[in-house]
């Protein structure tokens, strides 16, 4: 990976420069997170031309370790107003990484009245007209199969994108050609889809920039790893069996699970939405559903799934826990098919599940539709769908939805809505919440696997404030958070690894500062943008009203959440 | 003593088919004073299998001390996406 490109959309010019000594020792997130401090205003508006977008794999992108090629993508966030990154599995990292390409810094804005798409291949870039524009991506990216083949990747985004909605993502395709493996979080949707590009075609045909440093050792090393992965009850049973929605019951004990726009911490229906039940309707409709669905090439997890009808037809893949918290049980839903229909409907919008989850909780708790309607939930998603007033309403997001609709009782931290995880159930995540630069984030420092009371108020600053730069670790490696249940306790093999594929040689304990060191790029670009810790903080619902079961309120003190940021 | 388990997901296939019902409930006799801990290596569980408890309704530690008629929940660890 030896090049950065750069597209200017305002220009229309399309560069490739070499990789500075700066950038080398970087990849995904750290990346990022680094080319947006060196290269943004950080007072911009996110929605405006000075906005950057950029894609990049991990350090690990491209290589064959298993779960080591998820994709980055980084921009100041129209949710959180800070400094933004989100990640996703599929094939955009392996293509960019054939390509050779370290980093796809989007910048500028079209001056169009039409759309684009940008094609890579190896011997050409070119900003093409999007007769896709408006699609939603299922249609879209069938589309772009069809012209190119079923071999390329592509990235792209939804309707809600292109209106520039809060909540939009930007997805990619996965093995099978879904465009499913959403990079969801904090608007970044909306960033692309305001500077006029609707996709990103990666053809890595012909293309083959990976090389290792010593394929043999990685060979070696790869083995020991993928047995490790296989071994542990985590990665090598749980995971691939039951997939996240095992998660369901586990908060649900413990009162966390986000039920009703969060007014409850259990769900009446939580074993009808959890792993288990997930499992036995797939099994038992087969068809085209499977349990057991690697979401990126060579992942020997293979966490996922696919969620099929009574008929045996592909309704969504995947059907991940956070939807299900969020569309589910936080919408009073307990039943899998609707909350499937609802995912479909988001995932075409192009429309992040959490923050529509979230959005769509806050305003049946404002009595727009009533809880448990899942036919009225797809009404207001067909709103955004159409562009309606209240559709454009909703498609912002929980905070604004929240604000319009009167609410007092918004779930977010920083702008952004919460993932499922009540954070009066799982303290340590309320601290994230509250303290990470990523704004209301499960992947960005979770600690639901801590051995603690999750509710006692005074481990919590400590167990996220190591689990924050163990996020970074992953996410600049490029690394899936699933396989650090198996690899986090050894650092030094997975810097021994990239070792092998890159030839530097670095220690786990340099990779943990510069973990550090990149969540301090973070916070100062958030200083800079005029985040202060005043916003460090959860909303006054959560520190005042007891969850009717447990009776906890997330108190852990103001003073504790603000020391997190300040060394 | 009596305690009454429930397993979930993949601990109710490590306890063994027979063992637990469908709904991975089962009565377990323990000695009295057991902990938590105890119960777990009766069951011929490993430790690190075991990532969350709950002990009548609440979250409890490997340590807790169990008396007659507590209901446990174990479950293995996890974590979301």
């Amino acid at each position: 990976m030896d090049k950065i490109i750069r597209v200017n959309l305002t220009s229309g010019a399309i560069t490739s420069e070499p990789v500075a000594e700066k950038y080398r020792q970087l990849g995904g997130r750290a990346l990022t997170s680094q080319i947006l401090f060196d290269e943004l205003d950080p007072a911009c508006e996110p929605l405006g031309k000075r906005n950057k977008l950029v894609f990049a794999p991990g350090l690990l992108g491209g290589s064959f370790l298993s779960s080591s090629s998820r994709i980055s993508v980084g921009g100041k966030s129209p949710l959180t107003g800070g400094i933004k990154e989100a990640n996703a599995g599929g094939t955009a990292a392996g293509a960019l990484s054939k390509l050779g390409i370290k980093a796809l810094i989007i910048e500028g804005e079209s001056n169009l009245e039409y759309s684009q798409y940008l094609y890579v291949d190896k011997e050409k870039m070119e900003l093409r007209p999007a007769d896709i524009a408006g699609l939603g991506v299922y249609s879209a990216a069938k589309l772009i199969y069809e012209r190119y083949g079923d071999k390329v990747s592509q990235i792209l985004i939804g309707p809600g994108g292109e209106r520039g909605y809060s909540a939009a993502g930007i997805t990619n395709t996965d093995v099978q050609g879904r465009p499913c493996r959403y990079m969801g979080r904090g608007g970044l949707g909306a960033v692309m889809g305001v500077k006029g590009l609707k996709a990103i075609v990666l053809n890595p045909a012909g293309a083959e920039a990976i090389s290792y440093h010593d394929r043999k050792a990685f060979q070696e090393l790869n083995k020991e790893l993928v047995k490790m992965i296989r071994e542990n009850p985590v990665t090598g049973e749980a995971y691939p069996k039951y997939g996240t929605p095992a998660m369901a019951t586990r908060t649900n004990a413990i009162n966390a699970l986000p039920t009703r726009n969060f007014s409850a911490g259990s769900f009446e229906c939580a074993n009808r939405i959890d792993g288990e039940y997930l499992y036995h309707v797939i099994t038992t409709r087969g068809g085209e559903g499977e349990t057991t669905h690697a979401c990126m090439p060579g992942c020997v997890i293979k966490c996922s799934n696919i969620y099929a009808a009574s008929d045996g037809k592909e309704v969504v893949a995947p059907l991940e826990y956070e939807t299900i918290g969020l569309m589910g049980s936080n919408l009073g839903i307990g039943n899998l098919d609707d909350i499937a229909r609802l995912n479909y409907l988001c995932n075409d919008l192009g429309l992040d599940t959490i923050e529509m989850g979230a959005t769509i909780g806050v305003a049946m708790d404002q009595g727009l539709i009533p809880f448990g309607d899942a036919d009225a939930a797809a009404d207001l998603l067909a709103e955004v769908a159409e562009d309606s007033i209240l559709g454009k309403v909703l498609g912002h997001g929980a905070l604004v939805t929240g604000r319009v609709l009167g609410s007092r009782r918004i779930p977010v931290a920083k702008g952004q809505a919460m993932p499922a995880y009540d954070p009066r159930g799982i303290k340590g995540l309320g601290v994230t919440y509250a303290t990470s630069p990523m704004g209301a984030d499960h992947t960005a420092g979770n600690t639901i696997r801590a051995e603690v009371d999750h509710t006692d108020p005074k481990p919590q600053p400590e167990l996220s404030k190591n689990a924050q730069p163990m996020s970074m670790i992953a996410d600049s490696m490029g690394l899936c958070l699933f396989i650090m249940p198996a690899l986090g306790a050894h650092l030094d093999k997975l810097a021994l690894i990239y070792e092998y594929y890159s030839g530097v040689k670095v220690s786990g304990e340099d990779l943990r500062e510069a973990a550090k060191k990149a969540l301090n790029v973070e916070r100062e670009f958030n200083r800079r943008a005029g985040l202060s810790p005043a916003q460090d903080r959860l909303p006054e619902f959560m520190t005042d009203e007891p969850l009717p079961v447990s009776g906890s309120v997330f108190d852990v003190p103001l003073e504790e959440l603000r020391k997190i940021n300040e060394e | 003593m009596l305690i009454k388990l429930r397993l979930h997901d993949i601990l109710k296939e490590k306890v063994g088919a027979g063992r637990a019902d469908g709904d991975g409930i089962l009565k377990q006799q323990l000695r009295d004073g057991s902990t938590v801990n105890d119960l777990v290596v009766s069951l011929g569980l490993n430790r690190e299998y075991v990532g969350l408890i709950i002990v009548n309704g609440r979250q409890a530690a490997f340590e807790f001390s169990l008396n007659e008629g507590d209901s446990v929940e174990l479950f293995s660890p996890m974590s979301g996406g």
